[in-house]
């Protein structure tokens, strides 16, 4: 667009700007509940299951270290844990241009870092030339859900951060909510790799404050009194109710049932299925979590023997019963999936007709395939091969095991063998490029599940489905997505990429994927991210 | 023989009775026999079927030992793991004895050099975590019980060694060895007819210890994912699933490691039989 | 052992400890995972290549690896023992945090260890009435075959959930190091107290006993001077052995009792193929163990005067034996 006209819609978002921040501050008023003195104080002692391990914005993936870093920081955006929508926070507005290149954000004014540092304009553009580029000398990626990016400037007097893309990329909004997106302070981004990788490291502005830190044994969080700036769908604002979130790692299932259960701790995470009935029945709150993302799945290698006919993997998405899986193995807080995302994923379209458990329809499709015949141990054959899958026990998720030996089981009763093998943490990814493995578990809780689709996916990225040859109505569907310029485009988009890839049967959908937390029944407000991170901000306790 | 029979004014030597225990010891193996040979003599359930809607059910007249997260029954597990447990247990202790032992014996009897090379060898071994050299060893050799095995063996070969050459430093110093060699008693001889069969009794002793504790390492790594595949049943295995499942379903733990605890002290009771029979016949 | 003997044993110790370095260093090299790797790779969040050169290099592993290896030794001369590379803290405190809490607690499972087997081959072999000695001389098979994190839940549940007394999350100073203690100290206690119950027996049957039974020396006497300091010979061995492992860490206890002492280290650094920190942890158990190694075969000959230095013994036999 011209240089006339980008100023006159300027003119008209700075207008907007400022008659909504008033609205704001008309409308928070009231909100400040009367009741926030008596919410006001204690600790909140929180058992995770991990241990920290690395913080470092970029590099890092552990899902303890996305949940600290949530808690000690603000982002640009806001995001509705249910239904997805973006709103204001520290940009309380912001423009996408027609063509969807141009990005122009207004930054709310006093907000601080920790260390006192401002978080205005500059910073802003500071942090987002970080995650766009990252910091090659320093050992720092950068930040891989960015689009490649042509340009980003500020302006320091109206307190605007624009940023110009290359191309369109309908996730941009997106990933400006999500936690490795977090704003951190010019003294983080100096520093370095190291240093990044503790908690104690990163500098943010958010409600909470890294108050002392041993490693491996606690992490001590204290509220941040100044705070004023939490996003406008909080419950409250100010400063967070609690004076102290203190973090224990406790690894050791039953130490943390344990704990959460004698009363030493306040909320944990992570409770074993076949123990939610006895936390329950002692009078501790159980709630599963399914963030957005996609579903707890298995990806089907079509490098593996068999799998490139698609009746043979339509026949095992029809072999597996799902429900029995819930029912057995887990409890009424986890899911079963509907379809390859989870259903507060944007776009979502419920699927689950299409893969519905029934081994009738298996057989037939088997049958069909051409493996008619049986051998002694019950196992289909064809030209005296035997249909067998080899699989490898998913080292990240820790209901893996059981899991995989009820499907192995499943699998057996409609004739196909499914070979389970172990391997250990450190090998697991050197060993899954093994083209004959057939099936590997795939699917975490996102910020934008079709910007992972299609790095996972795209057959010129990582070809996760090992085509052998590309599924270019697969490409151009992802292709398409990311480049889609509203909401109604992306989500037709979306849904066709739902349906084609549950047609194809390229994966297996189990479950979806669920975090669940125990709390005594004195703490309040217990509330968690769009992709599902606990946040303490609005949680209060009665136990001071 | 008793200390006290020792201390005491000494009476006649009687032969050893045998005692109750003993006959239960002695029983309990042969059950294990039986299980190694034909697994599913005592049990009528397949250890590998799942057996959905029956999960987590406690001990009954049904299931003697319950059943596990996926309604497999648990005493038939048992039974079905006994071969694969005895025999890693076995070839893991046989390493560490084996190997150990001569080590032990070889550098304590040479002395000097040889003494030097290889008990500095046993302190680099004992300087390797174990889990690195189970891993090393897996990742070499592949993932699986027995090559478990071999590594919980090699961990242990420094303790065996160390201890069998304390031993023989002990029976070296003794005059009727010094003697011998003055004699000119040939080495291969004095070693393993005098020196090795008086010092070998701690050695033997920390044996049956071993035993039990093998099963017990070889159980830590296939929690870790060297052990055995998925869904093959192991007792070391089993109790280490099991501990996650400790609160509200204990049995899953508590009866394997019993079986386990049963079968150490079943070990040690028979080896203690057999020394008395033969110090016994021979007195 | 004569001074020269004495320094030429410091210099093999210093040798097996870079061994054990060269060693542990190649076989991190040839072992497929690697913890840089798995940061690229990590399904949560690949890296693309171009990404992941800036890493490599950063990390210097793009280098030769024999370059890679000179750089590391020659850091570790100076005193630098590096970053983890799982977690970017220096190696430096993670050991200072891992050795403080893992001395400590080994110092009180030792002594609790010792008690335990004392207590256990005293009774077990001495006691006057033969079922007690029967139960008691179970013990130590009992105990090592049970499964240590059983004894350490079982000790939670008990003085932690029901009775109280203790935190089972929190570091409460050195209450916190009970319960722990308790359950390495039963752990080490069995085999200590195998090999006392074995060798006290034949020690307290041999001829000398008989002798100095007659000359009228008082059972006692004779047990705590006699029968113990000859029998203990393999039991100081084993001794030293158990002191060895509880300063490389119990990973049981440990976990179970969330300290973060040597043996988590080792777990977590060993687990992800985290080499400065294996490497930092190898070497000090090394030193530990070549240690220990040493004192123990120093104690022999103070024992049992026979195992004493050969020179002694050269005099009395001629040249056709070696010692």
């Amino acid at each position: 667009m011209n240089v006339a006209s980008r100023r006159i819609s300027f003119v008209i978002a700075a207008t907007l700007a400022a008659g909504m921040s008033m609205t704001a501050c008309a409308a928070s008023a009231p909100a400040a509940s009367g009741g926030s003195s008596e919410k006001a104080g204690g600790t909140l002692v929180y058992l995770d299951a991990e241990l920290s391990s690395n913080t470092q914005l970029q590099s890092s993936g552990t899902w303890q270290d996305s949940a600290y870093v949530t808690n000690i920081t603000d982002r640009l955006l806001d995001r509705d844990p249910e239904t997805g929508e973006l709103g204001p926070y520290i940009a309380d507005t912001w423009t996408v241009s027609d063509d969807g290149l141009v990005y122009e954000f207004h930054i709310i004014d006093g907000v601080t870092y920790s260390d006192g540092t401002p978080l205005d304009a500059a910073n802003v553009a500071r942090n987002l030339e970080w995650q766009a580029h990252g910091d090659a000398d320093g050992g720092i990626p950068a930040n891989n859900w960015f689009p490649a990016v042509a340009d980003i400037t500020h302006d320091d007097d109206a307190q605007t951060v624009t940023v110009t893309l290359d191309e369109p990329y309908a996730p941009f909004l997106n990933v400006l909510s999500f936690w490795r997106t977090s704003l951190v302070a010019d003294a983080t981004i100096e520093s370095s790799l190291e240093a990044q990788s503790q908690l104690t490291g990163i500098i943010g502005s958010g409600p909470f404050v890294v108050e002392s830190e041993k490693y491996g044994e606690e992490i001590v969080l204290a509220a941040r009194d100044d705070y004023d700036w939490a996003p406008e769908r909080a419950a409250h604002d100010g400063r967070a109710y609690l004076d102290e979130v203190v973090i224990i790692p406790v690894t050791e299932d039953s130490v943390r049932l344990g704990s959460l259960r004698s009363g030493e701790a306040d909320l944990i995470r992570y409770i074993q299925p076949s123990e939610e009935a006895g936390l329950e029945a002692a009078g501790i709150t159980v709630v599963g979590v399914q963030g957005a993302g996609n579903v707890n799945a298995w990806e089907l290698h079509q490098s593996a023997p068999f799998l490139d006919d698609a009746r043979v993997r339509q026949a095992l998405q029809h072999g597996i019963d799902r429900q029995q899986i819930i029912d057995d193995l887990y409890t009424d807080n986890w899911q079963l999936a509907t379809s390859i995302v989870t259903p507060t994923t944007f776009g979502y379209v419920d699927l689950s007709d299409e893969f519905a458990f029934d081994p009738d329809e298996s057989a037939a499709l088997l049958d069909e395939a051409g493996w008619t015949e049986r051998d002694a141990d019950g196992y289909r054959t064809k030209d005296g091969e035997r249909l067998s899958i080899l699989t490898y026990v998913d080292v990240f998720d820790s209901t893996a095991k059981p899991l995989f030996q009820l499907i192995q089981w499943q699998l057996e009763q409609i004739g196909v063998e499914l070979v389970i093998k172990e391997t250990d943490y450190a090998n697991y990814s050197a060993t899954l490029e093994d083209p004959a493995i057939g099936a590997r578990r795939n699917g975490w809780p996102e910020a934008d599940a079709w910007v992972r689709q299609t790095v996972n996916y795209h057959s010129q990225n990582t070809n996760g489905f090992r085509l052998q040859e590309p599924d270019e109505e697969l490409d151009a569907l992802y292709e398409a997505q990311g480049a889609a310029t509203n909401d109604e485009e992306r989500a037709k988009v979306v849904g066709d990429i739902q349906r084609h890839v549950i047609e194809n049967a390229y994966t297996l959908p189990i479950l979806d994927d669920t975090q669940v937390f125990g709390l005594q029944p004195y703490v309040h407000d217990f509330t968690t991210t769009y992709e599902a991170r606990p946040t303490f901000y609005d949680v209060w306790t009665e136990n001071k | 023989m008793t200390a006290t029979a020792a201390l005491a004014p000494s009476i006649a030597r009687r032969p050893r009775v045998v005692r109750p225990l003993d006959i239960a010891a002695v029983a309990f193996l042969a059950l294990l026999l039986v299980a190694i040979a034909i697994p599913g003599a005592l049990s009528p359930y397949d250890p590998l079927a799942a057996a959905p809607g029956q999960t987590l059910q406690s001990p009954s007249l049904t299931h003697p030992f319950g059943t596990d997260y996926l309604g497999r029954d648990l005493f038939s597990r048992v039974m079905h793991g006994t071969s694969r447990t005895l025999l890693a247990s076995a070839i893991a202790v046989a390493i560490g004895l084996g190997v150990g032992t001569l080590l032990g014996l070889v550098a304590a009897y040479f002395g000097r050099g040889v003494d030097a090379v290889i008990s500095r060898i046993v302190d680099v071994l004992l300087s390797i975590p174990g889990l690195l050299l189970s891993m090393m060893i897996v990742v070499a050799l592949g993932f699986g019980s027995i090559n478990a095995a071999i590594a919980v063996g090699i961990a242990s070969v420094a303790t065996f060694a160390r201890l069998m050459r304390s031993e023989v430093l002990r029976v070296k110093a003794l005059t009727f060895v010094e003697s011998s060699r003055h004699l000119g008693v040939r080495a291969g001889r004095l070693l393993f007819h005098h020196v090795l069969p008086n010092s070998w009794g701690p050695v033997l002793s920390m044996t049956t210890l071993q035993f039990g504790s093998s099963i017990l390492a070889i159980a830590a790594l296939s929690f870790l994912g060297y052990g055995a595949p998925p869904p093959q049943p192991e007792w070391g295995m089993l109790v280490s699933e099991g501990r996650e499942y400790l609160a509200s379903s204990p049995w899953l733990t508590l009866l394997p490691g019993l079986v386990i605890i049963l079968t150490v002290l079943s070990v040690s009771r028979l080896s203690k039989l057999i020394t008395a029979a033969r110090t016994g016949a021979r007195s | 052992m004569t001074p020269l003997a004495f320094i030429k044993r410091i210099g093999q110790s210093l040798l097996v400890v870079a061994l054990t370095y060269v060693f542990v260093y190649a076989v991190l090299f040839l072992l497929p995972g690697d913890p840089i790797e798995s940061r690229i790779n990590n399904p949560q969040n690949p890296i693309p290549e171009d990404q992941a050169e800036a890493i490599l290099n950063y990390y210097r592993l793009d280098r030769p690896p024999l370059e890679q290896f000179w750089t590391s030794v020659t850091r570790i001369l100076q005193g630098d023992l590096g970053y983890s590379l799982t977690n970017g803290r220096r190696v430096s405190d993670l050991m200072a945090q891992g050795i403080g809490e893992t001395v400590t607690l080994a110092a009180l499972a030792l002594v609790f260890a010792i008690v335990f087997a004392l207590l256990v081959a005293l009774v077990g072999v001495f006691a006057p009435w033969t079922p007690v000695r029967n139960v008691v001389s179970t013990l130590p098979t009992l105990a090592h075959a049970t499964p240590g994190f059983l004894i350490a839940l079982i000790l939670l549940q008990v003085f932690a959930y029901q009775l109280g007394w203790f935190s089972s999350i929190r570091d409460e100073g050195f209450k916190s190091l009970l319960l722990p203690a308790i359950t390495l100290g039963i752990g080490g206690s069995a085999a200590i107290a195998q090999v006392l119950i074995q060798s006290l027996t034949r020690a307290a049957n041999e001829p000398f006993v008989t002798v100095l039974r007659a000359s009228g020396t008082t059972p006692s006497a004779i047990v705590g001077r006699h029968v113990l300091l000859n029998g203990s010979i393999p039991a100081v061995t084993l001794l030293g052995l158990t002191i060895g492992e509880l300063l490389a860490g119990s990973v049981i206890a440990e976990t179970i009792f969330s300290r973060t002492g040597l043996g988590f280290l080792t777990e977590q650094s060993v687990r992800s193929q985290d080499g400065p920190v294996v490497l930092a942890v190898v070497m000090f158990v090394s030193i530990v163990f070549t240690s220990v190694n040493l004192i123990t075969d120093l104690i022999y000959p103070l024992i049992d005067p026979r195992l004493g230095s050969g020179r002694r013994r050269r005099s009395l036999v001629t040249a056709g034996a070696s010692s």
